[in-house]
């Protein structure tokens, strides 16, 4: 009886080594496999890359040498339900180049630049803090749900209200993907024209902003919430873990595909609306209402209210152009973005209505003097 | 059995849909890799004043375990996961 049980004992305890060997031998090959699967993931990533780079610097070429005029399409003659269908595809044929590289460099930049460069460089309230929030805003492309820690932050850095508040008023604007589809599709003179605007128009909001009573309250709340000893921060490890290229291109990846997958269906719906909109509008409409100063102004005002997600908003602004927009009044329209209604509710809670109220008068009114000054300047007729 | 609690920091009260993909993915390293290991999976809001007194400043998605910020800014890949598990069960 106890030999059977030893012997029985003996073979469990063989086949239990066998076991792990051969899971070594398995494991082996799978990470073996693994490896290769990664390194070649990271060489097709910037195979890609490179490929629509190149094909973007052959084609900016080419309009230099050749340019070729934009032909002018008229969508009013096909069937309405054919509409949409041949202005995506017309978009496509135009923006596909730019819109994927545009994703692309969206992930390079989220995995790529460290955030931590923001919270070194914020605190204290001297004018240069208001610019370096403007420009550092293009690459905090993130979740929503990252508004507020990104807030947090920046106030927990020592930055004023004011340098918080450039910051989120460029963030919309400057954000990459905005900044190349507008250059691309409207034009790099409107859209650097409309990037300076924005920069202004948001130094000034955080300079002015800072100035009020308000400003200072929300701080010493902020302060008065948040007082960690040094006690207590010095507590806190971090672990750092080497992050090899093949993970940092899997994350930029990943992040880029996300991107796409939220953006892409409000997109395509924002052109459905917009083929409708650019076959039905009457030109006589746009020539009376969107030309020379009136433009300009009603440009302002309809940019704000006019709630559209990014990508769509360049889409309608080129059309209207089509149509016969004066590119002032194109100007001010685009420039109108950060006051829409959508994004006053969050806003008022970290800036007060008072905040919201001090950024929208500043913006509407940059917005119209910065187009009357290009109407000046390209003899666009006022 | 070795025990470890795991807490996944985002920027809302619940977990948001980065939050839900960090979880998702470390769970899925767990349960290939690590089957022997006992998880107690935590969210936190990182934006709260108790997180921030406590950990300071984080960018979410950010996981923590064992009072150690072990990643934040962006969602871990399944290799990160790993070396990062492996820190703590060699210790």
């Amino acid at each position: 009886m106890t030999k059977t049980l030893a012997i029985n004992q003996m073979s469990t305890n063989n086949q239990v080594i066998e076991d792990h060997q051969k899971n070594g031998i398995k494991e082996k090959i799978r990470s073996y496999f693994r490896d290769r699967k990664q390194k070649i993931h990271t060489v097709i990533y910037f195979v890609i890359l490179g490929a629509l780079l190149g094909y973007f610097i052959y084609s900016k070429i080419m309009m230099f040498i050749d340019p070729v005029p934009t032909e002018v399409v008229d969508y009013s003659i096909y069937d309405w339900y054919i509409i949409p269908y041949v202005y995506i595809i017309d978009y496509i044929k135009h923006a596909w180049n730019t819109l994927s590289l545009a994703f692309m460099l969206s992930g390079i930049i989220y995995e790529f630049i460290p955030k931590s460069v923001v919270k070194k460089r914020l605190g204290g309230g001297k004018f240069y803090h208001y610019i370096l929030a403007a420009a550092l805003a293009p690459i905090f492309i993130t979740c929503s749900c990252s508004v507020i820690p990104i807030y947090v932050g920046i106030l927990a850095s020592g930055a004023s209200l004011g340098v918080a508040m450039t910051f989120f008023l460029m963030a919309p604007a400057a954000n990459f993907i905005t900044i190349l589809m507008t250059g691309e599709y409207i034009g790099w003179n409107l859209g650097l024209w409309r990037l300076g605007g924005s920069f202004i128009a948001a130094v000034v909001s955080g300079i002015i902003f800072d100035r009020l009573r308000i400003s200072k309250e929300l701080r010493k709340q902020f302060d008065n919430n948040i007082t960690h000893d040094s006690n207590e921060s010095s507590k806190v490890k971090r672990l750092i873990i080497d992050k090899s290229i093949h993970e940092r291109v899997e994350i930029a990846y990943k992040f880029s595909w996300d991107l796409l997958k939220t953006v892409l269906p409000r997109l395509l719906i924002g052109l459905v609306i917009v083929s409708f909109l650019i076959a039905y509008i009457p030109d006589e409409w746009i020539a009376n209402y969107f030309t020379g100063f009136l433009g300009i102004v009603i440009g302002a005002l309809l940019g704000g209210p006019l709630y559209t997600p990014t990508l769509v908003e360049i889409v309608v602004t080129k059309s209207l152009i089509f149509k016969g927009m004066d590119k002032a009044a194109a100007l001010a329209f685009m420039m109108g973005q950060p006051y829409d209604f959508v994004s006053m509710v969050p806003n008022s809670k970290y800036f007060k209505w008072r905040g919201v109220l001090v950024y929208t008068l500043v913006f509407f009114i940059t917005s119209i003097l910065i187009a009357v000054i290009y109407s000046l300047i390209y003899r666009i007729p006022l | 059995m070795k025990e470890l609690t795991i807490i996944i920091g985002g920027g809302l009260d619940t977990y948001c849909i980065n939050c839900r993909k960090t979880k998702d993915i470390v769970k899925k390293v767990i349960e290939t890799k690590y089957l022997d290991l006992q998880v107690n999976y935590e969210h936190i809001n990182v934006s709260r004043p108790e997180s921030i007194k406590k950990y300071g400043h984080m960018h979410p998605p950010c996981i923590i375990i064992d009072d150690t910020i072990v990643h934040e800014g962006s969602i871990p890949t399944e290799s990160m996961v790993e070396k990062i598990l492996n820190h703590f069960l060699d210790d």
